[in-house]
Parts: C-alpha cells; structure tokens; sequence
C-alpha cells in the first residue's frame, strides 16, 4: 500500500474514560484509501469504544477523529454520511421483508426515488436475496440476515465502512460468501475496517492490521511488518509431554535447533505426546504483542 | 420443597415491578374506590353539590332560605357572578348559562312574591324553580330534598302566620293572648322541630334542555371515560417500541443513519398520536352506531375532532415519556399498569365524575383521562345549539390546552430522558 495514497480514516491520540475505566488511552491509526483494515485486541482493548467513536456514538475525551479529511463530530452528519456502519448484531426488522428493510434503512440514509430502488436491486443481487426478497427477515437463516444486515448499511454507497464482527456466528459458506461481498465493495473503492476474532481471516483477507490492547495501538502494519517487529523469522515450537504440559519454544534455525531441543528432553526423562511447528503467523505475534491468545482474553 | 420456596421468595424480592403490583396496587385501588363509594371515616360520601342560586324576590324570607341552604354541607352556594370589581348577583340568564355550560349542575331560583305568596296554600305559592341538567343525576333530587329541609328550618312562623290566617279565614280568629302566644319565637322553633322532614315549600324543576334537545346518554361518559384509559395503554405499549428497537439493536442502527434522536421521539409520537386518534374514533363510531352517542352533528364532530386530537397527542407523549423512563419492557409493563390504573381511577374512566367526593375532582385535576373526559362531556353533554361554532369551540379551549401542553411537556422530558441513547 503506497503511503501517498489519500487517508480516508484518521484517529489521532483518541482517549476516552467511562467513569474509572480508560476505554481508550492514546488510539491512534489510520486507513487508506481503498484498504481493508482489521483492527484487533483482546475484550475491553478498546476496539468497540473506536468504533462508536467513529459511528458518532461516543464522544472522545481528547484526540480527535477525521474522515476523507475533515473532523467527524458526535451528534452531526455532516462528513459521517460517507461513512457505513455495520453492527455486531443483526439490528433488522424480523417483521418485514428483506426488500422492506432495505427499503427503510436505504431512506433514513437519504436514499430516495429511482436511486433507492436501484441500490435495494443492487442489494439484492449482492447479497444474493433476491429470491427471498419478498419474505419476512424472521424466516431468513443466519447467514442470510448477516448478509442483509451489511446489506442495510452500504445502501447510500459509502466511501468507507466499518464492520463490527462482520462474520460473527456464521457456517464457512457463508463467512465465503460475506467475503466475497466485501471484497466486491473495496474493489467498487471502498475502504473497509473490520473488527474480527478471527486471526486467519485477518490475516488473509486484510491489507493491515492494528492492533489495541487496554486502550492502546501497541501495533500498527502488514502481517509480514508485524511479523518482522515482533517473532521475525523464528518458529515456535510446541510440546505436548505425556503428563499434559504444554511447553514452547522459539526456534531460529529448526533443522539444527530441534534436535538438540528434542535431547535436552529425552536426557530429562520426558516423554513427548505431540509436537508442533508454528511458522510465524498473526497469532504468534498477537500472543507475543498482548501475552494472550485471542480467544482467551 | 422449602427450596421452591425460598427461590420464589427471592425472585418476589427482587422484583419490585411484580411485588408492588402485588400488593401495592391492590391497596391504593381499593383505597379509591372506598374514598368514592364513601366508606372512609364514616365521613361524607358525596362532594358538595355546586348550585347556582338567584334571588329574585330579595325578601326576609328568601334570605333565611338562603342562609339556611348555605348552613348544608352538601351544597355549595354561587350567588355572585364571576367578575372582577364589585360582587354582583347572579341573574337567572346567568344560572340558565352556568347549567347549559357545565359549570353548576343544578339552579335555584327564588320568584318574585315568593315571601308574599307563602302559605299552606301549594296552589297560591309561587313556585322555587330548580333548574337542572339531567346530565348529573344525582344533584337535582338532592337539591329538592335540601330545599324541603331549609323551609322547615327557614319558615316556621311564616308557616304558622299563614295557618292562622286560613284559621280566621274558613273557622274563626284567634284570641289576642292566643296569637301573641303563637308569635312566641320557641314556638316557631317547637313547631319547626315537630314537623318532620315533610316538605311544604313549592319547587317545580326545569331541565335546562328544550323538549327538542336530547338527554344527556351515559353512553358517551363511558365511551370518552374507557375510551382514554385504553387509549393511554395502547400508547404505553406502543411508546414500549423504543425499548424494544433498543434490545434488538434497530434504535442504535437507526442513529447510525442520518436520522436523529429527535426525529426518532418524534416520528413515534406522531405515529401513535395518529393511532390513538383513529381509536377514540371507533369507540365513538361504535358508540353512534349502537348506543345513541350524538355524535353527527357539525358541533359534536368538529369538537369530536379537536378533543379527540388533543387527548391522542398527549397519551401519545406519556407513552412515550414512560418508555423512556423504564430500562427495560417488563419494567415499562409493571410502571405503565400502576401509574394507567390510577391515573384511570382517580379521573372519572371507572366511576363517573358525578358521584365522587369533591377533592376527587380536584386529583382528576392531575390525570389526562379527567381533562379528556372534561373536554368530551362539554362537546356532547354541555353543548349549546343556539351557540355559534366559533363560541362552541371556544368553549372547549382550555382542555384542549391543557391537553397539548402536556403532550409538549411529555416531549420534551422525553426527549431529555433519551438522552441515555444518545452519545456517550
């Protein structure tokens, strides 16, 4: 990704308390133009509070927020109806149709006549809806209502989005499925920021990562920068011995390192179970940024 | 077993909606219907009756009427015209109007020659004319009663006079130690506690409405009175869809979108306001259709209209407003259920107005259903034919006031309330 490319998001030294928690202590990243950004960290890193922050639906304490270049102010339109959000939940109607949905949500964006009615088709067809179109949300399977819950939020074409969980609680077909969608918008030009527990889908599917932890970005780049910052070129070696410890090891040069590891072992009297060699992956330096798996914190 | 116990205890405990709707609610029901239905401290049961009183004789003996119908607890005296300045008395035009417009149910009217008249004679005497509106029915037989009484208290020598007078008249004239004994004031008092409640004075009742007019129907009372209190819940339940866009996520998307806080209160408010209006219609639809509500004429409709928009615009608000005090809908449902039952209660939905205790009408005071109700019963009950539309409408202008300033007030709350969905 060219540095001299646009902007679209800027978070500079956003800080924000909720009585005696910090929920934000300093964020600051930003996105590109036309990249897909995923932003990490553990429960209560500050990911939801950066997100609402630049919904409009929080008000940071210092720091400040800009949008394609101009301030984005809680309480005021103005440059956010650029912006697409999608929640976390499925937030639709389950008594109306999809197309009723789409309808609705497209008008409070300011959607309106034959461009409405055009974007709810191009809705349709993307998410793949259009046969279910004249059926209440209710009877839809989960997939399907994430796929119309996105849906919902790109109506008015926004130039950027942001997706909380965008594939949260979904089968593999669909999570392919969203995927495929989203990378159609980034290639109409969007720029997209999503939050994930999934490492792997980070990892592949987004251009960059920045990740938070207690209120903080402790890392801000490409999987191979962030590699290179923080495991670099070692492997991780990881032991089961038969008394069900679980035991790693960084490993530079594995051919000559891991038969002496293997020695060291056997001269100590354990017994190996299993063993596993970890390439240098998001999770590796996810657990090397924060001390923490993913799915433990 | 004991378990099963101790865990319904502890979910009672801890459910303040389901413990005072268990047994808060209950008592302050019965509470009102006791106060209503009198059986509080033995103490009066019924308000004191307002009644307009004119005295067109101005003789000793209609003042000792008047003063003896002020010493009755259930009465409640005008004498005077509600102006500003000097005190003047009330003509009968002014008690003909004040029981059109609603303002008195019953009048008394005191003729001219009425002391010159007086006598054991029902015939000679001049008749006191009760005015009434049958709207109220208790006031006019209670008021009859109470004149009864005050002769009895007020004439006695008068009564006496004129028994002698008949005496010398058809039989033969009293000895003058005789008649000096009889003019005796213990006399008249001894006389006076002899005779009983047996009345003697001459009362002719009038109701206010011409031959043509119809009697008031108790249908309407209860078409407006049930009508607003299941106006106000419909409200509080559909006021509730704030919540429940706000559990399900809906409310959050939709601030998301260009699409205020304000505009979010207001649409609902809008909406349901319409909702409500097309409910109070039916009931009154309903009402014309299968219980002679008088609901087809251009007055009735267009005050139909104007009170029936306000009330809705109001109910709306306090749906709204409810919701967006509760956190949650179950906490909407045991709020809306208490503050809806009572405020229905103490404002004439469940009882009619007319038989409750006087400081009853005051709390009415405080409940839409009383302000609604006041407006409905002035359109349908208090109507005046002869009146231009203009004056009809005027008629009704300060409940459709009170009524859309509180629907303001409502929102406004609201709105400041809603600010627990705004930004953090």
């Amino acid at each position: 990704m060219s540095h001299e490319q646009k902007k679209v998001i800027e978070v500079l030294g956003a800080e924000k308390s909720f009585g005696a928690i910090k929920a934000l202590n300093g964020v600051q990243f930003h996105v590109y133009q036309g990249e897909r950004l995923a932003l990490l960290g553990p429960n209560g890193a500050g990911k939801t509070t950066t997100v609402r922050a630049l919904s409009g639906r929080v008000h940071l304490d210092q720091g400040s927020l800009q949008l394609l270049g101009q301030p984005l102010q809680p309480g005021r339109i103005g440059v956010r109806s650029q912006l697409g959000v999608v929640p976390q939940e499925i937030a639709l109607y389950d008594f109306m149709t999809g197309s009723e949905n789409l309808n609705i949500f497209g008008k409070m964006n300011g959607v309106k006549g034959d461009e409405l009615r055009h974007r709810v088709q191009w809705a349709l067809d993307w998410t793949g809806l259009s046969q279910r179109a004249g059926q209440k949300v209710s009877g839809y399977s989960g997939g399907m209502k994430r796929r119309l819950n996105i849906a919902a939020a790109v109506l008015h074409t926004p130039s950027v989005i942001i997706l909380d969980e965008p594939t949260v609680g979904v089968d593999p077909q669909s999570r392919e499925r969203i995927w495929q969608m989203l990378n159609e918008l980034r290639d109409e030009g969007a720029s997209l920021v999503l939050t994930t527990h999934q490492l792997d889908e980070a990892q592949s599917m987004c251009d960059r990562i920045v990740i938070l932890d207690h209120g903080r970005t402790i890392a801000d780049g490409t999987l191979e920068q962030l590699i290179q910052q923080t495991v670099g070129d070692n492997r991780q070696v990881v032991i089961h011995s038969e008394n069900g410890e679980t035991l790693r090891h960084e490993v530079g040069d594995i051919g000559r390192e891991l038969p002496i590891l293997l020695a060291d072992y056997a001269s100590k009297g354990i017994v190996i179970r299993d063993l596993q060699v970890v390439t240098a992956n998001l999770q590796a330096v996810f657990l090397q940024l924060t001390g923490r798996e993913l799915r433990e914190s | 077993m004991i378990t099963i116990i101790q865990l319904s205890w502890i979910k009672l405990r801890r459910d303040r909606v389901a413990l005072s709707l268990s047994f808060l609610l209950p008592v302050i029901f019965f509470s009102i219907f006791a106060v209503i239905l009198g059986g509080r401290s033995g103490g009066p049961s019924t308000r004191p009756i307002p009644v307009a009183l004119v005295d067109l004789d101005q003789s000793e003996l209609s003042v000792r009427f008047i003063d003896q119908l002020q010493l009755q607890d259930g009465l409640k005296l005008k004498l005077y015209k509600e102006t500003e300045g000097p005190q003047e008395l009330l003509t009968l035009a002014d008690a003909e109007q004040m029981v059109r417009s609603g303002k008195v149910p019953v009048a008394v009217v005191f003729p001219a020659e009425f002391e010159a008249s007086f006598s054991f004679s029902m015939e000679a005497q001049k008749a006191v004319t009760v005015l009434f509106d049958a709207a109220d029915p208790v006031a006019k037989p209670m008021v009859s009663g109470l004149l009864q009484a005050a002769a009895f208290k007020a004439a006695p020598d008068f009564m006496m006079r004129s028994g002698m007078e008949a005496m010398a008249l058809y039989c033969c004239e009293l000895t003058e130690p005789q008649k000096a004994w009889m003019n005796r004031d213990d006399v008249g008092q001894a006389a006076s506690a002899s005779m009983g409640d047996s009345g003697l004075v001459k009362v002719e009742t009038t109701d206010i409405r011409s031959e043509q007019e119809e009697p008031p129907n108790l249908a309407t009372y209860y078409a407006a009175g049930i009508g607003v209190m299941f106006l106000l819940f419909s409200m509080v339940g559909a006021g509730g869809s704030l919540l429940e866009e706000d559990e399900a996520g809906t409310l959050e998307r939709i601030l998301l979108t260009r699409v205020g806080m304000t505009q979010v209160l207001l649409g609902k408010w809008l909406f349901y306001a319409l909702q409500g209006f097309a409910q109070l219609s039916i009931m009154f639809i309903w009402g014309w259709l299968v219980f002679d509500v008088d609901l087809m004429t251009t007055h009735h409709l267009l005050g139909f209209v104007i009170v029936t928009a306000a009330t809705a615009m109001a109910a709306s608000g306090f749906g709204v407003l409810l919701a967006t005090i509760a956190k949650t809908r179950d906490q909407l449902g045991g709020l809306s259920t208490v503050v809806v039952l009572v405020m229905s209660a103490l404002g004439g939905s469940m009882i009619p107005r007319f038989v409750m205790p006087a400081f009853m009408e005051l709390t009415s005071k405080f409940t839409l259903n009383g302000w609604a109700i006041d407006g409905f019963l002035k359109i349908f009950w208090y109507d005046d034919p002869a009146q231009g539309l203009l004056q009809f409408v005027s008629g009704i202008t300060l409940e459709v006031s009170v009524l859309c300033l509180s629907a303001l007030v409502f929102l406004v709350l609201a709105r400041r309330l809603a600010e627990k969905w705004q930004v953090a």
